[in-house]
C-alpha cells in the first residue's frame, strides 16, 4: 500500500522534472542499448558461424602436420589402411591436397584453387554436384584427368552449367574432362568466391599438378559416439610418423565448435562488460541527481516525517524513485537496442539475436544499478531530523 | 493528556552549556485549550518539539496519553506523531505537488489506511474546515488562509487526540488570523485538545489557559477565565 503510493510519488517526481529525469535516464538508455546491440550481434554472428560449421559435419577428425614438419609426409595407402582396419568406426577419409592451377578454355583463363580428393568428398560437406557426378574411386585408381568445377568456372568458360559437362578444360596446360558442376555455394557468384573452385582425383593431383605428398587428411567418424576412438587412433597414427605430438595437430569439428563457442561467449562477455561500465557511470549519474533531489526536498522530507513517515517510508520513496528512473531507462534502452540491433544486423548481414536472456539480464542489471546507487541518497533522506528538515527552506 | 516532569534540554555550544529547557513541569488535561507563550529564544519552540515528539529531552520524563515517550527511537516517535498528534505549522507546510485532498490524505497513508476509506476521511476533514469544494486544487492555487485550513484538515483527518499548532496565524493577515482562531475555538468546543504556541498575547488570550515560558522555565501558568492577564 505504502509501496503503491511510493510508486505514485516517484512517478509524479519524475514527470515534474521531465528534462532532468530524461538526462538521468539517458545514461541507462545508452548503456542498456549498447549491451543489447553488442550481445545480439555477437550472438547472431556466432550462430551464423556455428551453422556453417555444423554443415561441415561434426563427425570429422582432421589431422594436419604443422607447417615446419610438412617435409615428412605419409602415404595415401597407409591412411586408407587405417580406415579399413577401423571400418567399424570410420566411414571415410579425405586427403588434404590443395593447390592453385591455371584453368584455360580457348582464349580465356584464370587461376582457381584445385583440390585433390577421393570418393569420400561428399562426406565432408553437404554440398554436392548440381549436374554430373563427383570424383569416384575409379578416377582415383586410374588417376584420370577428370574435373568437377564450380558454377563460376562453368559460367565463365562454357557459358552455362549444361554446356560444360563432357567438355575439355586445360589445367596447367593438361586437358581434363569436366564430369560435374558443383551446386551454387554463395549468392554472389564471383571470382575467388566458394563457387570458383575445382576438384580432381587425388592421384591425378599428385601426378600431374605437383601437389606433392599428403600433409593432412580428414577422417569421417561413423557417428558422434565414435569420435573419441577415432581421435585416439588418429593421434597414434600421427605419432608413429612424426614421433612428437608437437609436430602435428588432430582436432575434430565438435572440439573446434566448442572452442569457437567458448571464444564468442567470452567475446560477448567482454563487450557486455564494457557496455556495463557505461551503466555504472549512469548509476553514478542517478546517485548524483538523487542527492541533489534529497537536498532540494529537505523540507518535504521534514513535513512527511513530522506527520508520521517512518524512516523506512522515506527510504522506500527515494529508492522507488531511483529504481523507477533506472528501470524506465532500462526498458527504453531495450526497445531502442533491439530495434537498432535488428536494423544494424540487416545492414551487415547478420541475423541479430536479442535473446530473452540478454533482455532479462539488462533489465535486472539496470534495476540493480538504480537500487544500488539510490541507496545512499535514500538513506541520507531517511535519516534527516524532522526538526532540521522543517526549518530548511 | 500531557504530563511533563522535570524536563531538561541542554545543548553544548562549544564550552558553554545552553539550557533550552530548564526543568519544565507541565500538566495538560484532555479537552484543554492551552497557549504556550514566550519571546523568541525562550525555549518555547524546543518545548513544542518535545510535546510534538519531534525531539527527545536530555533529562526528564514526558507522558503522552499515559505513555512514556521521552526515550523513543525515530520510528517510534514517528508512529506517535502519526497516531496522536495533528500538526498545524506557521508556514502551512503543504506539499506543493499534491492536491489539497492528497495533502490531507498524507498522514493517513503513513497510518496504512486503504484508499476508499482514506479518501472519505480526507473529504470529511476538508468539509469540516469548509474546503471540500477545493479538494482538488493545488496549494499554489489557494490563498494563505485557505492553505492553512487545508493544513488544519490534515491535522484533523486522522482524529488525533492532540492538536499542536505552532504560530498558526503567523503568516496570515489579522482578519484571516481571527477567522482561524474562531475555527480553533470551535474545534476545542467539539472536544479537541489544542496546544497553541505563539509569541502574540492577543492570540494567546483566546485560549483557556496560558503558559508563559522564559529562559527555559515556566514563569506563569494561568486560566484566562479566572484571571485578567495584563502584560
Amino acid at each position: 500500500m505504502i509501496l503503491l503510493s511510493a510508486v505514485k510519488m516517484a512517478w509524479e517526481s519524475i514527470i515534474s522534472n521531465k528534462l532532468r529525469s530524461f538526462l538521468t535516464m539517458l545514461g541507462i538508455i545508452i548503456g542498456v542499448c549498447a549491451v543489447i546491440i553488442l550481445v545480439s550481434l555477437v550472438q547472431g554472428a556466432t550462430s551464423k558461424v556455428t551453422e556453417s560449421f555444423d554443415s561441415l559435419g561434426t563427425t570429422q577428425v582432421i589431422a594436419t602436420a604443422k607447417r615446419s614438419y610438412q617435409t615428412r609426409t605419409f602415404d595415401y595407402d597407409d591412411v586408407e589402411d587405417l580406415m579399413w582396419d577401423n571400418c567399424d568406426l570410420i566411414t571415410g577419409f579425405i586427403p588434404k591436397n590443395s593447390t592453385s592451377a591455371t584453368l584455360r578454355v580457348g582464349g580465356s583463363n584464370g587461376t582457381t584453387p584445385v583440390t585433390g580428393t577421393n570418393e569420400y568428398y561428399d562426406l565432408s560437406t553437404d554440398k554436392t554436384t548440381q549436374l554430373g557426378r563427383l570424383i569416384n574411386s575409379v578416377d582415383v585408381e586410374n588417376a584420370s584427368k577428370v574435373i568437377v568445377i564450380g558454377e563460376y568456372n562453368a559460367l565463365t568458360y562454357f557459358g552455362s552449367v549444361q554446356a560444360s559437362i563432357g567438355k575439355t578444360i586445360k589445367v596447367n596446360g593438361l586437358p581434363f574432362t569436366v564430369v560435374g558442376v558443383m551446386e551454387k555455394q554463395t549468392d554472389t557468384i564471383a571470382q575467388y568466391s566458394s563457387d570458383d573452385m575445382a576438384l580432381v582425383p587425388y592421384t591425378t593431383a599428385v601426378n600431374n599438378l605437383g601437389t606433392g605428398a599428403l600433409t593432412g587428411f580428414t577422417l569421417i567418424a561413423k557417428d558422434v559416439n565414435s569420435i573419441d576412438s577415432v581421435m585416439s587412433i588418429t593421434k597414434k597414427f600421427m605419432y608413429d610418423i612424426y614421433g612428437d605430438s608437437d609436430r602435428y595437430t588432430v582436432v575434430n569439428m565438435q572440439e573446434m565448435l566448442d572452442k569457437l563457442n567458448e571464444m564468442t561467449t567470452m567475446l560477448s562477455g567482454v563487450l557486455a562488460g564494457i557496455a556495463g561500465i557505461s551503466l555504472l557511470v549512469a548509476g553514478i549519474g542517478i546517485m548524483n541527481i538523487m542527492l541533489v533531489s534529497v537536498t532540494e526536498r529537505t523540507k518535504e522530507i521534514g513535513i512527511r516525517k513530522a506527520i508520521g513517515a517512518k524512516r523506512s517510508s522515506i527510504l522506500l520513496q527515494f529508492l522507488v524513485e531511483a529504481t523507477s528512473v533506472s528501470l524506465f531507462g532500462g526498458i527504453m534502452g531495450i526497445v531502442l537496442g533491439v530495434i537498432v540491433a535488428v536494423i544494424a544486423g540487416k545492414i551487415i548481414g547478420i541475423a541479430a539475436k536479442p535473446t530473452l536472456w540478454v533482455i532479462v539480464v539488462s533489465l535486472v542489471y539496470s534495476m540493480a544499478v538504480g537500487l544500488f546507487f539510490g541507496l545512499n541518497p535514500a538513506r541520507k533522506a531517511s535519516k534527516l531530523s524532522p526538526i532540521e528538515a522543517l526549518r530548511s527552506e | 493528556m500531557i504530563v511533563i516532569k522535570d524536563l531538561y534540554k541542554i545543548y553544548q555550544m562549544g564550552d558553554t552549556e545552553v539550557r533550552a529547557l530548564d526543568g519544565i513541569n507541565l500538566h495538560i488535561h484532555p479537552h484543554e485549550f492551552v497557549a504556550i507563550i514566550g519571546p523568541s529564544g525562550s525555549g518555547k519552540s524546543t518545548l513544542m518539539n518535545m510535546i510534538g515528539c519531534l525531539d527527545v529531552p536530555t533529562e526528564g520524563e514526558y507522558y503522552l496519553n499515559g505513555k512514556n515517550v521521552s526515550n523513543l527511537s525515530d520510528d517510534e516517535q514517528a508512529l506517535i506523531r502519526n497516531r496522536t498528534i495533528g500538526f498545524i505549522f506557521q508556514q502551512y507546510n503543504l506539499l506543493p505537488k499534491l492536491s489539497a485532498r492528497e495533502n490531507v490524505e498524507l498522514p493517513l497513508i503513513y497510518r496504512g489506511i486503504k484508499l476508499p476509506e482514506r479518501k472519505k476521511m480526507a473529504m470529511e476533514a476538508l468539509e469540516r474546515v469548509g474546503m471540500a469544494e477545493r479538494s482538488e486544487h493545488m496549494p499554489k492555487e489557494l490563498s494563505g488562509g485557505q492553505q492553512q485550513r487545508v493544513s488544519i484538515a490534515r491535522a484533523l483527518a486522522g482524529h488525533p487526540p492532540l492538536i499542536l499548532a505552532d504560530e498558526p496565524t503567523g503568516a496570515l493577515d489579522s482578519k484571516t488570523g481571527a477567522e482561524l482562531m474562531v475555527m480553533l475555538k470551535e474545534l476545542h468546543s467539539e472536544g479537541n485538545t489544542i496546544v497553541l504556541i505563539t509569541h502574540d498575547n492577543n492570540i494567546a488570550r483566546q485560549a483557556k489557559r496560558i503558559v508563559r515560558i522564559q529562559d527555559g522555565k515556566i514563569t506563569r501558568d494561568v486560566d484566562v477565565d479566572s484571571e485578567v492577564v495584563c502584560e
